[in-house]
């Protein structure tokens, strides 16, 4: 095994004494992001987007029941098809909306996972690998900034907003690439307005009567971690006073859109997410949870799917309208489909072998149909897209070096998609 | 079986000298002093001096921060200051060892460890496993469990997890053996091996044979969430012959028969494993899953299960897939026993004195607790050619722990009793890679858990009080299980067959009404209303609920019935005679088992027949049974609890002086409820955290990887300091602090914030800044203002 001589252990410890948010992740570890420059990987290309929505279906999307409907009625229970502008796709009922946007979409039918449980199957489509009990895998949003870096200073580079129970984050990499998690995208950043009763005058008053009590410790002590505490009481004020602080705060929003989004944590997560990205965030993810229909599929996910079509119809209605969906990769994802099988409880089962995921915008060729299924929804019939293979896409439209070789901590190598292949046909 | 060179010295070195303390008598005074002496020779030797010793007001903080994981109180901070006994130091290390502090403090060292989450797997169903296992955890710590039992009885872990607790270990990696066993050496050995799963390792000189012959001793370790009534009852349905008798092993699913399942343990509900579509043997899959789903992720099986080398697998030492047998890698081997697991060959290998890496570790994990920094690092990482800078110190240490038969209580008292450990930190952090020789211990940040009870010990009275109330919840949601396990696991198969049809049935019924809904929304959908869809869903969620109560009501309850008359005797008079709690203890220490008997009490009470008792608990509201018995047995213990709670609200009304104004009580009730609910320690929450937490934004293990905690600055930190909830907890007024500073002037209060929060008095330059910021603007003088000052000093965070 070839070991770069330049990612020792220590660089990767040093180089994590500063946490997210923090004002040096860039540059944080000279040589990888360096060596990631044009031309450092044959599978490079010019990135066709910047930034990345991943709009994430937790618990198993069924894929007959939202975008790979079929006619069979004894597989599509209650649920039809729906025709759309684009000659080939079909939607099933469940999504009207997003008719409308069925020429920015790609749909890639024939998407086929290795993992049939839950977390097994979350983890892997997040980081490309396998889930171990001894190390960490990075997500796409912290690969991302490994490789380019954050766009602005004072905001984190990546966030995830919604209820999910387990995030890999930033992996082995080092912290301050974690995503800054949002639970609730109507509170905006926790902790970030000072606490009730609390003024400017008195708020800076006793920041400088701590600094001035604090001179001698931490003179003292003049350690690194002492020190990195130091710049984060900085950065931290910083931020909360920053024009970027605006960009958690939905009420800036007109009541339509925030309407028309939808008033539930997704709709509402969807519509922060673009403000985030405005800002200069670069990877904001949005999870909905609920989708694991093992009973009463035809009931719950009309439901799901209902918040599902106006968020997403109105994302891309709004990303398009302000410009940005040109460089802008919106990514719905799932850990697998759903069985054609009915089960007793009126619900539909894992299904790992097929399923479907979405892409659109970031120079991805709208109105397009990859992959086939069976007329069941079953087998996968032509061009099968692995997990590796649809994050490898992710990390082509990024630009990102899908063969560079980074090692964790333990020295372990790892690169971006596990070896996927981008499926290039997607692109415009 | 292979040896490596390596481990051959190793072992003829512990010979020589290690093996020989385990006979030898320890005076601890001379142990700390010979600590001391080897330290000083390699300062000597070094060129280095020591640092100074630490003076009382600093000692007293760092001690009880290492030792009880908060800051002390000013009370405890005054009697250490003022007290004149000359030996004051060790006394304060003796009480503290111990105490219930230190049972959640090193319960918290342990969690980040051992990654233990209250959730340890699934969708909640290990929940009260979880609740044991760390109930377990801090037993073995509060009882000074020998650490090398403690191993051993984590690592041979076998059965329901009401039968045993310490089955948390393996449950946490459930259907994940070979990664367990990654863990189990990263732990316990402080062997990074887990390269070696997949090939050789590339820095070190495991091969992937040798993790596959180590693997092979565990991997037998299995959870299982099926039981072979299951497998049985199916062989009936299909007209097979094996219809008679019990489900295998009165169903404790331990033993070293073969399981009813081979592959991770459960019937999970995915395709192309038959459990799906709507055919009767499918049918019947799908109701046994949904009849056994509550008991999924709470057993672990002694399975005899062989491990096969990958299909990959690349050397020229066997074929892929070829079967692997148990071996050692280095020290000594590891005899398997006719009869025995092979698991409990590893266990005695593992925690046995002659292993060379055993006890290196423990002492070395343990020097590091209390110095900040490893004798080697990292603590996890020992590899063949490791140099150990300080090797003679090593070697007394691991003498030390054999000799004290790993009592980790006693070799505490030693380390905390050094001079080396009484000095000040150093003033320069120690270099990465370069040796560190213990001028003195290293600064550290505390840890999240060290913070967030250091707020809770000023805000909440004895603030190491295990909570009670936590551990009843935890037992009920654990007994939950065990009722659900004894009633089905007993059943024969033909039972059993009956009830999964049963299930079916209602199951078909269900769905019919399920359709309706659909029919709902159909209609929702063409007048385009969200809310009825919405609706609709809620109502298929209802339906869901009812059909898990209806088999709670027909399968459960009929298996209750039966395990009683089982468990308690045949007779009515008989089992109405357990209806007290003397008699209960009785009946239990005759074999029967503690759960059902208290069962029997709250069904049989008063004489009452079965179908009385459950009448009068469940009435015929068909709420689903088991939460509601459960609650009948532990309403006497809630009740207590209750008075409890009631008795301290009232000392406290009086004690604190709480006036009658509505607005005072309101405040003081919702005081109560953050006290109970929120500012608790951290080993009284669950584990981990919630994300955004407190105690993660500090750097709390999320669990996923061994010892995943971090010091690591933040501005997420920065902002919870300076905005978040900590300050409004602590300066609430009936805080222990703010009840503290009643009364008190300007200087009294500033003496008590510091003695509070930094364990000393103001110096006078410090009085001087204070009272400049008073001249310039008096509200800078309210005790908010004081402690919000301090919170948001690098003093407070960190331990000198």
């Amino acid at each position: 095994m070839r070991i770069e001589p330049d990612l020792s252990r220590r660089h990767f410890v040093s180089s994590a004494a500063k946490s997210f948010l923090g004002v040096s992740a860039l540059g944080a570890l000279p040589g990888i992001s360096r060596a990631a420059g044009a031309g450092a990987s044959p599978l490079k290309q010019i990135a066709t987007a910047k930034r990345v929505i991943y709009l994430y279906m937790d618990g198993g999307m069924s894929h007959l029941d939202t975008f790979d409907p079929k006619t069979d009625a004894a597989v599509m229970g209650p649920t039809k098809r729906l025709d759309t502008p684009v000659d080939d796709l079909k939607l099933s009922d469940n999504l009207p909306l997003l008719r409308r946007h069925a020429e920015k979409l790609a749909v890639i039918q024939s998407m086929t996972s290795t993992q049939g449980a839950h977390k097994q199957g979350n983890y892997y489509m997040h980081t490309s690998y396998e889930i171990r009990s001894s190390i960490r895998h990075p997500a796409m949003g912290a690969w991302l900034l490994k490789f380019n870096g954050r766009n602005n200073p004072t905001l984190p580079g990546n966030a995830v907003i919604g209820n999910l129970s387990a995030h890999p984050g930033s992996g082995f990499f080092e912290a301050s690439l974690s995503p800054i998690i949002i639970r609730d995208p109507e509170g905006g950043l926790q902790n970030s307005a000072m606490a009730r009763g609390m003024t400017e005058e008195r708020f800076n008053f006793h920041r400088d009567l701590a600094a001035k009590l604090d001179a001698p410790f931490v003179e003292k002590y003049n350690q690194k971690n002492v020190r990195a505490y130091t710049d984060m009481y900085d950065d931290a004020v910083k931020l909360m006073r920053s024009k970027d602080l605006a960009a958690f705060d939905l009420s800036a929003e007109p009541e339509a859109i925030k309407e028309s989004y939808g008033k539930n944590s997704f709709g509402q997560g969807c519509l922060l997410a673009r403000r985030l990205l405005e800002h200069g965030v670069s990877f904001v993810e949005v999870n909905m949870g609920g989708w694991d229909t093992h009973n009463s599929n035809f009931v719950n996910v009309p439901e799901k799917a209902g918040i599902l079509d106006a968020a997403l119809s109105t994302l891309l209605g709004d990303l398009e309208r302000r410009g940005l969906l040109d460089d802008t990769l919106v990514v719905l994802a799932t850990e697998f489909g759903r069985t054609p099988e009915i089960n007793t409880n009126e619900g539909r089962d894992h299904h790992p072998q097929a399923f479907t995921c979405l892409l659109a915008g970031g120079g991805i060729k709208g109105g397009t149909i990859y992959g086939k299924t069976d007329e069941r929804g079953a087998k996968i019939l032509e061009n099968p897209v692995t997990v590796t293979d649809f994050n490898a896409t992710i990390g082509y439209a990024l630009g990102l070096p899908l063969d560079q070789v980074l090692y964790s901590p333990s020295m372990r190598p790892f690169t971006v998609a596990d070896k996927g292949k981008p499926v290039v046909e997607l692109f415009g | 079986m292979k040896i490596h060179v390596h481990g051959i010295a190793m072992v003829l070195f512990l010979t020589a000298t290690v093996l020989d303390a385990r006979s030898a008598p320890v005076n601890s005074d001379e142990a700390a002093a010979k600590i001391d002496q080897l330290i000083a020779a390699k300062l000597v030797e070094n060129k280095l001096t020591p640092n100074p010793v630490t003076p009382d007001d600093v000692f007293v903080r760092r001690l009880y921060l290492d030792l009880t994981g908060r800051i002390p109180t000013k009370r405890e901070t005054l009697n250490f200051l003022e007290s004149n006994d000359p030996d004051k130091r060790a006394a304060l290390v003796d009480s503290l060892i111990g105490s219930d502090g230190y049972v959640s403090h090193f319960y918290n060292y342990f969690s980040n460890l051992l990654r233990t989450r209250t959730s340890i797997s699934g969708n909640g169903q290990s929940v009260g496993a979880g609740h044991a296992y760390e109930g377990w955890i801090k037993d073995a710590i509060r009882g000074n469990k020998p650490y090398d039992d403690f191993v051993r009885e984590l690592v041979t872990a076998s059965g329901a997890s009401w039968e045993n607790p310490a089955t948390g270990y393996y449950l946490r990696d459930y259907g994940m053996p070979l990664d367990n066993l990654a863990i189990t050496t990263q732990v316990f050995l402080g062997t990074q091996i887990v390269c070696a799963q997949c090939h050789d390792h590339p820095f070190d000189s495991w091969t992937q044979m040798d993790y596959y012959h180590l693997s092979a001793f565990t991997y037998g370790m299995m959870g299982t969430g099926n039981h072979p009534v299951v497998q049985k009852a199916m062989q009936l349905a299909n007209g097979g012959a094996d219809g008679q008798g019990k489900g295998k092993g009165k169903g404790k699913v331990k033993g070293k028969g073969k399981p009813a399942d081979t592959g991770t343990g459960d019937p999970v509900m995915m395709a192309g494993n038959g459990y799906t579509g709507k055919s009767d043997e499918a049918a019947l899959r799908r109701a046994s899953s949904e009849i056994l789903f509550p008991l999924r992720f709470n057993n672990i099986l002694e399975s005899d299960r062989a491990l096969r080398l990958p299909k990959d697998y690349q050397y020229d030492d066997a074929r892929p897939l070829s079967v692997v047998n148990p071996a050692t890698p280095f020290g000594p081997e590891a005899p398997l026993s006719e009869s025995g697991h092979p698991v409990h060959a590893f266990g005695d290998w593992l925690t046995s004195p002659e292993n060379p890496r055993f006890t290196k570790v423990i002492v070395n994990r343990l020097w590091k607790r209390a110095f900040g920094l490893g004798i080697v690092e990292p603590v996890d990482d020992f590899r063949e050619h490791t140099v150990i800078p300080n090797p003679e110190l090593m070697t007394a240490l691991e003498e030390l722990m054999i000799s004290l038969d790993y009592d980790l209580q006693a070799f505490q008292r030693i380390l905390y009793k050094t001079q080396a450990y009484q000095r000040e930190a150093s003033l320069e952090e120690p270099v990465p890679g370069a040796p560190y020789y213990f001028a003195g211990p290293i600064l550290r940040r505390m840890s999240a858990e060290q913070i967030w009870d250091s707020l809770v010990a000023m805000t909440v009275e004895e603030p190491d009080r295990p909570d009670a109330e936590r551990e009843v919840a935890g037992r009920k949601r654990h007994a939950t299980v065990q009722l659900i396990a004894e009633s089905v696991y007993d059943q024969t198969p033909a039972e059993f067959l009956r009830h999964m049809r049963e299930v079916v049935r209602i199951q078909g019924e269900l769905s019919e009404r399920i359709e309706a809904a659909q029919a709902q929304v159909a209609a929702a959908r063409e007048k385009g209303d969200p809310d009825l869809i919405k609706q609709a869903s809620l109502e298929a969620r209802k339906i869901k609920d009812e059909l898990d109560t209806r088999i709670e009501e027909i399968v459960y309850r009929d298996g209750l019935e039966r395990k009683l008359a089982e468990v308690t005797g045949k007779g009515q008079a008989e089992r109405a005679s357990v209806s007290t709690r003397e008699e209960r203890a009785s009946v239990t220490s005759a074999g029967g088992d503690d759960l059902i008997v208290e069962l029997a009490a709250a069904l049989f009470e008063g004489d009452r027949s079965f179908e009385e008792g459950m009448e009068s608990i469940v009435g015929s509201e068909g709420n689903g049974i088991v939460k509601q018995l459960v609650d009948a047995m532990f309403a006497e213990r809630e009740s207590e609890l209750q008075s409890a709670r009631d008795a301290r609200r009232a000392t406290e009304l009086a004690a604190w002086k709480v006036a009658k104004q509505p607005e005072v009580r309101a405040a003081y009730r919702a005081f109560d409820k953050q006290i109970r609910e929120r500012m608790k320690r951290a080993s009284e929450l669950n584990q981990p955290a919630p994300a955004g937490h407190f105690l993660r934004e500090f750097g709390q293990s999320d669990r996923e990887l061994v010892e995943n905690s971090s010091d690591e600055a933040s501005i997420t930190q920065a902002l919870a300091m300076l905005n978040g909830p900590a300050l409004a907890a602590v300066t609430n007024r009936f805080s222990v602090l703010m009840r503290d500073m009643r009364g008190e002037k300007f200087e009294d209060r500033l003496d008590t914030v510091y003695l509070t929060m930094l364990s000393r008095l103001p110096t006078d330059g410090e009085k001087a800044v204070f009272r400049e910021a008073w001249a310039a603007d008096p509200e800078s003088g309210t005790v908010n203002g004081i402690v919000w000052t301090l919170l948001n000093t690098r003093q407070f965070l960190f331990v000198q």
